[in-house]
C-alpha cells in the first residue's frame, strides 16, 4: 500500500512540496506566455516581461554562466585564502604576555595582538567595495581586475573568519588547555592539537557561511571591472536596454547559487555531526 | 628520607584577595596525603600551584631536587612527571580514550604510536577501561571518563599523582569506582596529594591528612589523630560540621 503523501517521512513530504511549486511556476508562465518556443527562438526580444526573459536567459546563459562561474571562484578562493590568513591573525591577536617572559618579548606580544586586533577593526569596519576601490585604483598594485578581487575578498574575509575562530577558541573549554598542560605539552602542542581541532570544527559552520555571503559580496568587485554575475548582468542588460528581465534572472540566479550552496553546507554539517550555524551576519 | 616535594611559604592572591598565606608542606615518596577543608579555603589553588597551572605570587616549590618557581626552570618538562586529575575530568574532546592518553607519550616524550599505544592500555586496564580505548570520551559515564582521565595521567609515569576533588563531579553511585581505583594506586606506592571532601577515603587511605582553613595549614597528622583528637578547634569545627 503507497502511504499518503501528507504521511510520507518529512524528507518525501518536502520533495512533493518543491515538485508542485515548481509545476506550479512553470504553469504560471506557461499561462502568461503559451508560445515558449517562440520567446527563446525570436529574432529580437519580445516585449512582454516573460517572453523577454526567456529569450534573455536562452540566448545569454553562457554569460550568465561565465558571471556565476567567476562569483563562486573568487568566494571560494576568497573564503580559502581568507581562512588561512585568519589562521594567523588570530594566532597574533592571541599573544598575551606572562610573568616569564622577558620585557622585549612582551613588548612584541602587546604588538602582534595589537595589529590583529587593528586589521579586523580597519576591514570589518570599512565597505568591501572602499576596499576594492581602494586596492584597485588607489595603490594600483595589481595588474590584473581579477587578482586584485581576489586579494580584496581574502583579506575581507580573512577579519570575519578571525573573528568567528577567536569565539571559536573561546568557546573551548579552559580545562582542556589545562588538562594539556598539565600533561607537559607546551603551549603551542597544547594549542595545535587541543584547542585548535575544536575550535575549527565548532567554527567551520560559521566559516561556511561566510563563504555564502562572499557569493553575494562579491558583486562589488564589478566596481574595479571585473565580470562577476553582477556586472555580467549588467552587461546583458545593456545589449537589449532591458534592465527588469536581466536583474529578475540574476536574482535567481543568486538565490538558486545561496540556496543550493547553503543546502549543501547543511548536509556537511549533518554529516560531520557539527553544530548549527549562528544566524548569519548582516552584511 | 628526601622530600620529593617540599613547598615553602607559598602565597598567592587573586586581584589582591590573599588565597594562600605562606604553605609550607613537604611530600615524601609513596606519601599520600589528603587535603581537606571547606571550600574557600585554597586547598585547590594549592594544588594548581604546584604544577604551575596557577603561577604563584611567592615562596619556593621544589620537585625532584628543582625550583619549579624559578623561571629558568622547564616547567615542562616537570609537569610531565606530575600527573594531575581534575574535578570535570577535561578529556580531550576531540580524540578518542586511546588518543586522550598516547597523545601527551608522543607529544612531550616523543615516544613512537606503538610505544605509546602499549602504555596506554597498560593504564587503561589498570582503571578497568581497556575495553574502551576505541571510544569517544563522550559516550562515557562520569565514573568512566574520571577513570579514563587517571589512566591518561599515569600514562606519563609520573613521580606523583594530583587529584582535584577528583570525585566532586560525580554522581553518588559512581563516586566508589573512582575512589577504588585512587586506593588500588595508593596501594601500589604511588605518591599522592588527594585535595577530596571524601572523608572515608581520606581516614581510610591517607598516610597524612592535612586541614586548611582561609589559606593557611591549620592543622596535619595522620588520618587517626586528625579526625579522632584535632589539636584545632578550627578543625574540630570543620570536622563537626562534615558528620552534621
Amino acid at each position: 500500500m503507497t502511504p499518503s503523501p501528507l504521511t510520507r517521512r518529512p524528507a518525501a513530504r518536502r520533495l512533493w512540496f518543491n515538485l508542485a511549486a515548481f509545476a506550479a511556476v512553470v504553469g504560471i508562465l506557461y499561462a502568461l506566455n503559451p508560445d515558449i518556443g517562440e520567446a527563446v527562438g525570436a529574432v529580437s526580444i519580445p516585449d512582454d516581461f516573460v517572453g523577454g526573459s526567456l529569450f534573455t536567459l536562452w540566448k545569454y546563459a553562457g554569460l550568465f554562466l561565465d558571471g556565476a562561474v567567476t562569483t563562486v571562484v573568487i568566494s571560494m578562493v576568497g573564503t580559502v585564502v581568507g581562512f588561512a590568513i585568519a589562521l594567523l591573525l588570530v594566532f597574533l591577536r592571541l599573544q598575551a604576555p606572562t610573568r616569564r617572559d622577558a620585557r622585549a618579548m612582551a613588548f612584541l606580544k602587546i604588538a602582534a595582538s595589537r595589529f590583529a586586533k587593528g586589521y579586523v577593526s580597519v576591514f570589518r569596519g570599512t565597505p568591501m567595495i572602499v576596499q576594492a576601490a581602494f586596492f584597485w585604483y588607489g595603490l594600483g598594485l595589481f595588474g590584473d581586475a581579477f587578482v586584485c578581487g581576489l586579494f580584496v575578498v581574502s583579506v575581507n574575509t580573512a577579519a570575519y573568519i578571525a573573528e568567528i575562530l577567536r569565539g571559536g577558541i573561546a568557546s573551548v573549554d579552559d580545562g582542556q588547555r589545562e588538562a594539556a598542560r598539565s600533561l607537559g605539552m607546551k603551549p603551542v602542542q597544547a594549542f595545535f592539537a587541543v584547542v585548535f581541532p575544536q575550535a575549527v570544527k565548532h567554527s567551520l559552520p560559521s566559516i561556511g557561511n561566510e563563504f555564502i555571503i562572499n557569493v553575494k559580496d562579491t558583486a562589488v568587485l564589478s566596481v574595479i571591472g571585473i565580470f562577476e554575475l553582477f556586472n555580467q548582468t549588467r552587461r546583458i542588460a545593456g545589449i537589449h536596454y532591458r534592465q527588469l528581465e536581466a536583474y529578475a534572472i540574476v536574482a535567481v540566479i543568486y538565490l538558486v547559487l545561496t540556496t543550493g550552496l547553503s543546502k549543501l553546507l547543511s548536509i556537511v554539517e549533518t554529516k560531520f555531526d557539527l553544530p548549527r550555524p549562528e544566524l548569519p551576519s548582516s552584511n | 628520607m628526601t622530600p620529593i616535594l617540599e613547598i615553602r611559604n607559598l602565597t598567592k592572591s587573586f586581584d589582591g584577595v590573599p588565597v594562600l598565606k605562606g604553605i609550607d608542606l613537604d611530600v615524601d615518596p609513596g606519601e599520600v596525603v589528603c587535603v581537606i577543608g571547606s571550600s574557600g579555603s585554597g586547598k585547590s589553588t594549592l594544588l594548581r600551584c604546584l604544577n604551575l597551572l596557577e603561577e604563584p605570587d611567592g615562596g619556593s616549590i621544589r620537585f625532584e631536587e628543582r625550583e619549579l618557581t624559578d623561571p629558568a626552570t622547564d616547567v615542562d618538562r616537570l609537569r610531565a612527571d606530575m600527573g594531575m586529575v581534575f574535578q570535570s575530568f577535561n578529556l580531550f574532546r576531540n580524540m578518542s580514550v586511546l588518543g586522550n592518553c598516547t597523545i601527551a607519550q608522543r607529544k612531550v616524550k616523543g615516544k613512537a604510536k606503538a610505544a605509546a599505544e602499549t602504555r596506554a592500555i597498560q593504564a587503561l586496564s589498570e582503571v578497568g577501561m581497556a575495553g574502551f580505548a576505541s571510544q569517544d570520551p563522550a559516550k562515557l559515564s562520569g565514573g568512566q571518563k574520571q577513570r579514563v582521565a587517571i589512566a591518561r595521567a599515569l600514562s606519563m609515569d609520573p613521580q606523583i599523582m594530583l587529584f582535584d576533588e577528583p570525585t566532586s563531579a560525580l554522581d553518588p553511585e559512581m563516586v566508589g569506582e573512582v575512589l577504588d581505583v585512587m586506593k588500588a594506586l595508593a596501594a601500589s606506592g604511588m605518591t599522592m596529594i588527594v585535595v577530596t571532601h571524601e572523608m572515608a577515603f581520606a581516614r581510610a587511605v591517607a598516610d597524612r591528612v592535612v586541614f586548611m582553613d582561609q589559606g593557611v595549614i591549620v592543622e596535619s597528622g595522620t588520618p587517626e589523630a586528625l579526625f579522632l583528637k584535632p589539636q584545632e578547634e578550627r578543625t574540630a569545627a570543620f570536622l563537626r560540621r562534615y558528620r552534621a
